[in-house]
């Protein structure tokens, strides 16, 4: 059987402009997929990594090899030189449209749920259900911007697009000792975000 | 030290050891401190984070919302037309087998149905399935298990926002065993094993010559039925139909895919993601092969061989070779190669026109910019509209650059940048805030660009846009118009910025910093460096002392005490800039560059030239890769470059290297440029050593003129480009004309430098050679002492100065004994 991954009939921003403007469910889920398998894919390196640390061969043989259509759109990317100062603004747009997606399909869903649930008054009520451990994510990369940009930046970079120390030095220009640290510190305060944890 | 937060006190302890955070913490601030007990809780937290951290799962459990994928697990005993679903049989990177059974009392029928996940579809185009099922229903072969319809389920109830139709097809159930453990368990010879192998090759030839390929031929695809007949399934969609149900009840949907390949029986180019032929479909049949082939002879192992090569060129290029080879083999006879048809049929979706990619990342950031504008927006009324003109915009700025509809081959960033400029100013209805927002997005992009007067006149339109960021704005004007060496209108603009501003924002620290530059420029050194300290004031204390723009402000510093003629103090401020640039930036790249070159300066103030020329050639290599060799930067570092090699006898060397640099910036700038004034000052030096006077003073010359038109005669560089042209009649032996040059030289300069400036020294020495050239030889020592004694307080008693006035001293004693002599005879 042929042609079962073909390219996209449209370009991406045409896919966004019949999703938001003509509110086309084909667009939009055409988008959510690729965003979905881009994520996807960053998760599925992360393993390939840890488990290649801990030399474990088997279970790589065995993992699929990725297919993230985001980061291979990404590799393409490689701005021309007389651009390089934008280089890092475009990559933090393309993380922040990643983050804002995420958020953005929890919202609706929730709010979805709740006219589902009618019968709730309570929840009726409540605006939004803050319990869902990725609230807590994305509150914590908003209160990241205004307390440690530059760590805000780098996780940004790191979880949304799979950036690694070594590619994110090359994008930030810092060396990797500072973008492990800055990207520690992300880490370390996103954790203390949890109730769970303290 | 001070610390802004605790997120700024633990990311210091970080630096001094991750081993030792607690300990360095009692160290640092008492229990008592405001940030100890979340400093504490940071700590333990990053000590968990090394264990492990679940964000990613988080984020990925996230992402599984996006789409339904989920739906399709959970599908047993729901009814779809005739057939109830019984359980899972099957799951793959491309969708989930159920058995199913009818149940209208009319027939008994077991058939295997197929669902996609909903992302796949979605990915693949809404009718994919209807258009392969249109190709499979042409599969009629006794081999090739059946395909009998397809149809979209409805889910009810669903809970999604999306598309609830999830693709399926309903295909013949085939109750057999895999062919290699059917081969096994029968204890086959190799000629019944070849046998039935041939079968399949007969298969997957049919599909191929019906425009099909498999693209996943494995055992677990092949079952062979109570009958004893092999049967192909699952073509191209799943990735397993035959995987234990074990699997299944395991992790759901853990590790899902577009590639539906499995590694053991997948060709190379199908495990990169390349396009597939009908070669791949050979190396998978190799596969197979080499699995069954129990103890295979020579001619079987290099038929495997031959189809199992990387290069699939090099491969039987179609099935019906290997069948033929194969029959050729089963009757002991050899058989000619075939040339087959050769079939491109899967494209993959990391291949597709997405790669007019710059254009794409610059749209992307505008919508998500817009989008962002939209969400945080929310009292901007007309909401919809806005956001329907912004893409529209968007679009209408993508349009051009698709290579489908742009009339030129290669689209760069100027030419998106052009359009997105001219769409959006088409545009009405749109809210002037956000239209400002946007033009400021494109003008930062023209400036990135290097295209500054089309940035300038944006951003001065902009200004006027309600709601935007007016310090900002200036001073990104400033920045371009100091690229455009226009001083005094960039110290306009700063000014502006500095006015908008509250005096304690990191904004206005960079603002006063921007000022100071400029201040730099205009040669009002002190009123500059009282600026700069109080601008690292003001940054170190909303930042670390590790901050790049710290860095920034000490080259800037040294800068200035270089203009005042404190070499000493200008060593020491580009080594702290340099030793905090080797703390945070990589080796290789444009910052380090900068850092390395403000380095390479410093040693050139203290006459190391070696080191000079060492550090140079060191940033110039770094750049030239990074920017080309057409580039403002090129051209300052390669005057440098030659500079450097002027002053350690590399006379020929340099002047080459600065007569392209002078090139390159008429090219891009003109000759009124302060990168023309000192290439020519430096092609004059380098061409004055090799004794081609003629052609220096023409440089020194082209030099003085262009300095004169930018920044008028009393400035440094006008000073120092007359005081060159001078020097470079006296050469020329014009004697007279050279000191009329330099005694106005002098007058000038007075009014400039204090009296104990070594610039002004050395006008007076130059002076003082002039006045030596025609016999004042009085005049010639009273300035050449004066000079000298200003040098030793700031040069190596060895060094080229130094040593220079020394022997003019020297020679006009001698010429002034010798005058006596002669007056005495």
């Amino acid at each position: 059987m042929s042609d079962i991954v073909k390219e996209p009939n449209e370009s991406v921003t045409l896919l966004l402009n019949n999703w938001i403007i003509k509110d086309d469910k084909y667009s939009a889920n055409q988008l959510k997929s690729m965003v979905y398998y881009h994520l996807k894919g960053i998760v599925k390196n992360t393993i390939a990594d840890k488990k290649h640390k801990s030399s474990s061969p088997s279970f790589i043989a065995q993992l699929p090899n990725t297919t993230s259509l985001l980061h291979d759109v990404l590799i393409q990317l490689t701005p021309p030189t007389e651009i390089m100062d934008n280089r890092e603004q475009f990559y933090t747009s393309l993380a922040l449209f990643v983050r804002w997606m995420l958020m953005d399909e929890l919202k609706a869903k929730q709010a979805q749920k709740r006219s589902h649930q009618k019968e709730s008054i309570s929840q009726l009520l409540s605006l939004e259900d803050r319990s869902d451990p990725y609230f807590t994510f994305d509150e914590a990369f908003s209160q990241l911007k205004t307390l440690a940009p530059r760590c805000y930046k780098i996780a940004l970079l790191h979880y949304y697009l799979g950036f690694k120390v070594s590619e994110m030095s090359d994008i930030i220009e810092l060396k990797s000792a500072m973008i492990y640290n800055e990207l520690a510190t992300a880490k370390a305060y996103i954790r203390t975000q949890y109730p769970t944890f303290n | 030290m001070q610390f802004n937060n605790s997120l700024s006190l633990f990311q210091h302890l970080l630096t001094l050891g991750e081993d030792k955070l607690n300990d360095n913490l009692i160290k640092t601030i008492t229990p008592s401190h405001a940030f100890y007990k979340e400093v504490q809780a940071l700590i333990a937290a990053h000590y968990a984070n090394k264990e492990a951290t679940l964000f990613k799962s988080i984020i990925n459990e996230q992402a599984s919302n996006l789409v339904d994928d989920k739906l399709i697990h959970q599908l047993e005993g729901k009814q779809l037309g005739y057939y109830q679903l019984s359980n899972k049989i099957g799951q793959g990177g491309m969708g989930v087998v159920y058995l199913a059974e009818r149940n209208d009392g009319l027939l008994e029928q077991r058939v295997a149905i197929k669902f996609v996940f909903p992302s796949i579809a979605a990915l693949a185009g809404e009718d994919f399935l209807r258009k392969e099922a249109q190709h499979l229903a042409n599969l009629e072969h006794p081999n090739i298990a059946r395909i009998y319809t397809i149809d979209n389920y409805v889910e009810e109830n669903s809970a999604s926002l999306s598309s609830n139709n999830i693709p399926y097809m309903i295909m013949e159930y085939i109750e057999g065993t895999p062919i290699d453990k059917y081969c096994n368990d029968n204890n086959l010879n190799l000629n019944a094993r070849l046998k039935l192998f041939q079968k399949v090759c007969y298969a997957v030839n049919f599909a191929h010559q019906n425009m099909i390929l498999h693209s996943d031929i494995k055992p677990s695809n092949i079952l062979v039925d109570n009958t004893g007949e092999p049967k192909l399934m699952d073509f191209g969609i799943a990735r397993s139909l035959n995987q234990s149900n074990d699997e299944i009840n395991g992790e759901e949907t853990k590790q899902h895919h577009l590639n539906a390949a499995s590694g053991d029986y997948a060709s190379p180019e199908q495990l990169k993601g390349e396009k597939l032929t009908t070669a791949s479909d050979v190396y998978s049949l190799g596969k197979v092969l080499q699995s069954l082939a129990l103890k295979p002879n020579k001619e079987i192992l290099a038929l495997i061989d031959k189809a199992l090569l990387t290069n699939y060129k090099k491969r039987y290029q179609s099935v019906f070779q290997l069948i033929e080879e194969i029959k050729a083999y089963l009757k002991n006879k050899p058989i000619k190669s075939y040339n087959a048809p050769f079939y491109h049929l899967i494209k993959f979706i990391q291949r597709n026109k997405l790669s007019s990619s710059l254009s794409f990342v610059f749209l992307l950031g505008l919508t998500t910019f817009a989008f962002q504008t939209h969400k945080h927006n929310q009292a901007l009324a007309q909401e919809k509209l806005v956001l329907e003109k912004v893409t529209t915009f968007i679009i209408e700025s993508f349009k051009a650059v698709n290579p489908e509809n742009a009339e030129k081959e290669n689209t760069t960033a100027l030419d998106v940048l052009n359009k997105a400029k001219n769409s959006i100013t088409t545009i009405k209805d749109i809210e002037p805030e956000v239209k400002g927002k946007i033009l400021y997005s494109i003008a930062s992009a023209y400036s990135g660009a290097g295209e500054t007067q089309i940035a300038i006149d944006m951003l001065k339109e902009i200004v006027s846009y309600p709601n935007q960021n007016q310090t900002k704005i200036q001073l990104k004007i400033a920045s371009n118009l100091l690229k455009q060496s226009h001083y005094k209108q960039a110290l306009k603009a700063v000014n502006l910025a500095l006015k908008t501003e509250p005096k304690t924002t990191l904004l206005y620290g960079q603002s006063l910093g921007q000022k100071g530059a400029i201040l730099m420029l205009l040669d009002q050194h002190k009123a500059a460096l009282k600026l700069l300290l109080n601008a690292i004031k003001i940054i170190s204390d909303k930042r670390s002392s590790l901050d790049p723009d710290i860095a920034i402000i000490h080259n800037q510093i040294a800068n200035i005490y270089n203009n005042l003629g404190n070499f000493k103090k200008v060593f020491e401020h580009s080594k702290l800039a340099y030793d905090i640039s080797q703390k945070i930036y990589p080796s290789s790249s444009p910052k380090m560059s900068s850092a390395i070159l403000s380095m390479a300066h410093a040693y050139s103030v203290i006459e190391d030239y070696d080191n000079n020329a060492k550090f140079t050639l060191k940033a110039l290599n770094i750049d030239k890769k990074i920017y080309g060799k057409n580039h403002p930067r090129i051209i300052i570092i390669s005057n440098n470059l030659g500079n450097a090699y002027s002053k350690i006898g590399k006379f020929k060397e340099a002047a080459a290297i600065h007569q392209e640099a002078i090139s390159a910036t008429i090219k891009l700038f003109g000759k009124k440029h302060i990168d023309y004034i000192y290439g020519n000052a430096y092609l004059g030096n380098a061409l004055s050593r090799l004794h081609q006077y003629k052609k220096a003073l023409i440089a020194y010359k082209e030099s003085y003129q262009s300095s004169l038109e930018l920044f008028g005669e009393k400035h440094h560089t006008t000073l120092t480009a007359q005081k060159n042209l001078g020097e470079s009649y006296l050469e020329n032996g014009e004697v007279k004309l050279a000191n009329k040059m330099l005694i106005q030289t002098l007058q000038i300069a007075k009014t400039v430098y204090d009296s104990k400036h070594p610039r002004l020294a050395m006008v007076k020495l130059a002076t003082a050679k002039t006045y030596n050239a025609i016999g004042k030889y009085n005049k010639a020592l009273q300035l050449a002492s004066s000079a000298l004694s200003v040098f030793k307080n700031h040069y190596k008693n060895d060094g080229e100065y130094i040593t220079d006035t020394v022997n003019l001293i020297t020679e006009i004693k001698k010429n002034m004994n010798q005058n006596l002599l002669t007056k005495a005879s």
